[in-house]
């Protein structure tokens, strides 16, 4: 069964004269890699600050693993998270910034800084200082630092921040590894789409303090694929058409009434002359399919210098 | 908690605060050897009831007495009190510059637990610290001035000390409070520093005529860990000793309403 490991119901969070939320409810569900998108301000931050507790929600209520209330802190032993910037002692090392959590934590035996430091390899930092890190390694540190103790769920506030090409990629690999092989839920927050889209399972879009949709990535790429777009009179008759006479059932029907043909994108005049043969009024007829980026901006209202 | 406490006191002995501390305490020692020729400072008629700081004390190097060698001893207790201030706002804001303390908050850890932990941690390493540098201090006079105490005089000079770090911890609840509203080290500083020097200033004005000062004044002066330093120096506990539960209780009394704040506010 396909458990809920984050919930957050009609949550407003207001900063005096700012609403930062505004009635937003979502849901992470166990084995998700949900990819929290949202511009600067949209209020993802405040979501992830309310999810771990470092801010109280103004209304409405959060949950995780089924609890709420007064038995949320327990529960947020179970999760390992990175919040705005790699939060690290400086003046340690690598290993010593991993000793600290272990033993305010009380996790039991030594092993897991290793294997943690193994995991983002930074095994040969040695007796390097935080503060001499580059902030690639401190993103990674912090990631060793999270997954400290074995989480069932990573909350990642922009871990890609400061990554070189090389760095995304491992890091998108040992986000999947880890989803895939431990079954860690993971909920990840980044303005770089394109790296979102490579990773996530679902996807929650917020913009102004509000969440405007909840989509899982199947749905997003048939919302984003390539497809003819056809407006036109007689909607059964087209399908019946496509399908006797473009050997064609690679098409959706939309609740809008219009269609989306995945085939024949390249030759819309082949389909024309059909519709036009029988003597099927076309409004429309058009490419059509997104980028994330593309689907992202028309979902918000178009960019702001638009 | 013991994981806490566990946790704080590696920070602890892994940041160069400690050393920094430790260092200070060492160019103390350097300056007392430095300046330790038995010269006589003082301030008004030179008798028991002199206040003031004075690095030496001896009324007469050739007869130095017990009382003489106890002040000398407790002379550089101000100069601790203001490396300890420094110390416990830096030990304690760190965590909300570095931004550590978002974690320890997101993995479940109550606020309360964090406060005390941490705030514990630093009244009782400062109260260790300050009784071992008043102890070195006791041997390096001892030897300086060729007296021998006996073991009574000895656990004198113990209990003002005692009493002497008990206005420490107050005085430090007091600056582990501001900085759980205020978490600016600088301003922190700022405001106790300009607390505890304005104190001596007023107590020095008002000392001789205390009985007709206003109350509001006679609070600031019996609130001020120099009033109660300046006494102790001048082995002067009668009429003092009394005041010292009250501003005690007081500064505990500010670190659990430092607690209460914490755990109300948010963690940015």
């Amino acid at each position: 069964m396909n458990t809920t490991v984050f919930e957050a119901i009609n949550i407003t969070k207001k900063y005096r004269n700012t609403l930062a939320l505004n009635q937003v409810s979502m849901s992470v569900m166990q084995g998700d890699i949900y990819g929290f998108i949202g511009e600067n301000g949209a209020g993802k931050t405040t979501m992830i600050r309310l999810l771990t507790g470092l801010a109280e929600p103004t209304t409405g209520n959060i949950a995780l693993f089924g609890k709420s209330d007064k038995k949320l802190a327990k529960q947020r032993e179970r999760i390992g998270c990175i919040i705005e910037s790699p939060s690290l002692y400086l003046d340690m090392t690598a290993h010593e910034n991993l000793e600290v959590q272990r033993l305010q934590r009380g996790i039991p035996g030594k092993v897991c800084i290793d294997n943690a430091l193994e995991l983002v390899n930074l095994r040969d930092a040695g007796k390097k200082k935080a503060k001499d890190f580059s902030l690639g390694m401190r993103q990674r540190l912090a990631l060793a630092i999270a997954l400290l103790g074995n989480p069932e769920f990573l909350v990642l506030d922009e871990p890609i921040n400061g990554l070189d090409p090389t760095g995304i990629i491992e890091l998108r690999n040992l986000l999947k590894r880890l989803n895939e092989e431990r079954g860690i839920t993971i909920l990840i927050s980044s303005h770089i789409l394109s790296e979102l889209h490579q990773l996530a399972n679902r996807y929650g879009i917020l913009h102004e303090g509000k969440l405007l949709q909840e989509i899982t990535a199947a749905e997003l790429e048939q919302r984003c694929k390539k497809h003819l777009l056809l407006q036109v009179n007689d909607v059964a008759t087209t399908s019946a058409l496509l399908e006797s006479e473009l050997n064609t059932s690679n098409f959706s029907v939309m609740p809008d009434k219009s269609i989306h043909l995945y085939d024949y994108v390249e030759n819309a005049g082949k389909v024309s002359a059909l519709l036009s043969a029988n003597n099927i009024i076309i409004y429309q007829l058009a490419q059509s399919g997104d980028s994330l980026e593309t689907y992202y901006t028309n979902l918000i209202g178009g960019c702001k210098n638009d | 908690m013991i994981n806490h406490f566990k946790a704080e006191f590696y920070k602890l002995f892994r940041s160069k605060i400690m050393i920094a501390i430790l260092g200070v305490c060492v160019a103390l020692v350097m300056v007392s050897f430095a300046l330790g020729d038995m010269t006589f400072f003082g301030a008004g008629d030179g008798t028991e009831s002199v206040i003031g700081f004075q690095a030496k004390c001896y009324l007469s190097s050739e007869m130095p007495t017990f009382q003489t060698v106890a002040r000398s001893s407790l002379a550089y207790t101000a100069f601790f009190w203001i490396v300890c201030l420094v110390f416990a706002t830096i030990f304690f804001t760190k965590e909300y510059n570095t931004g550590t303390i978002k974690l320890s908050v997101a993995y479940g850890t109550k606020r309360t637990i964090l406060y005390y932990t941490k705030a514990i941690t630093i009244l009782a390493v400062s109260l260790i610290t300050y009784l071992i540098f008043v102890a070195a201090f006791f041997v390096i006079e001892i030897i300086q001035s060729g007296y021998i105490p006996s073991a009574s005089e000895a656990l004198t000079l113990f209990g003002w000390a005692l009493a002497c770090g008990i206005v420490l911890l107050a005085f430090e609840s007091i600056s582990i409070f501001l900085c759980v509203i205020i978490q600016n080290i600088g301003v922190v500083t700022g405001i106790c520093c300009l607390y505890v020097f304005s104190g001596a200033s007023v107590y020095l004005m008002l000392w001789s005529n205390m009985d007709a000062a206003s109350i509001p004044l006679k609070i600031f002066v019996y609130g001020n860990p120099m009033y109660y330093w300046m006494n102790f120096c001048s082995c002067r506990t009668m009429g003092i000793i009394e005041h010292l539960p009250f501003y005690f209780m007081g500064g505990i009394l500010l670190l659990i309403v430092g607690g209460i704040a914490m755990s109300k506010k948010e963690i940015k």
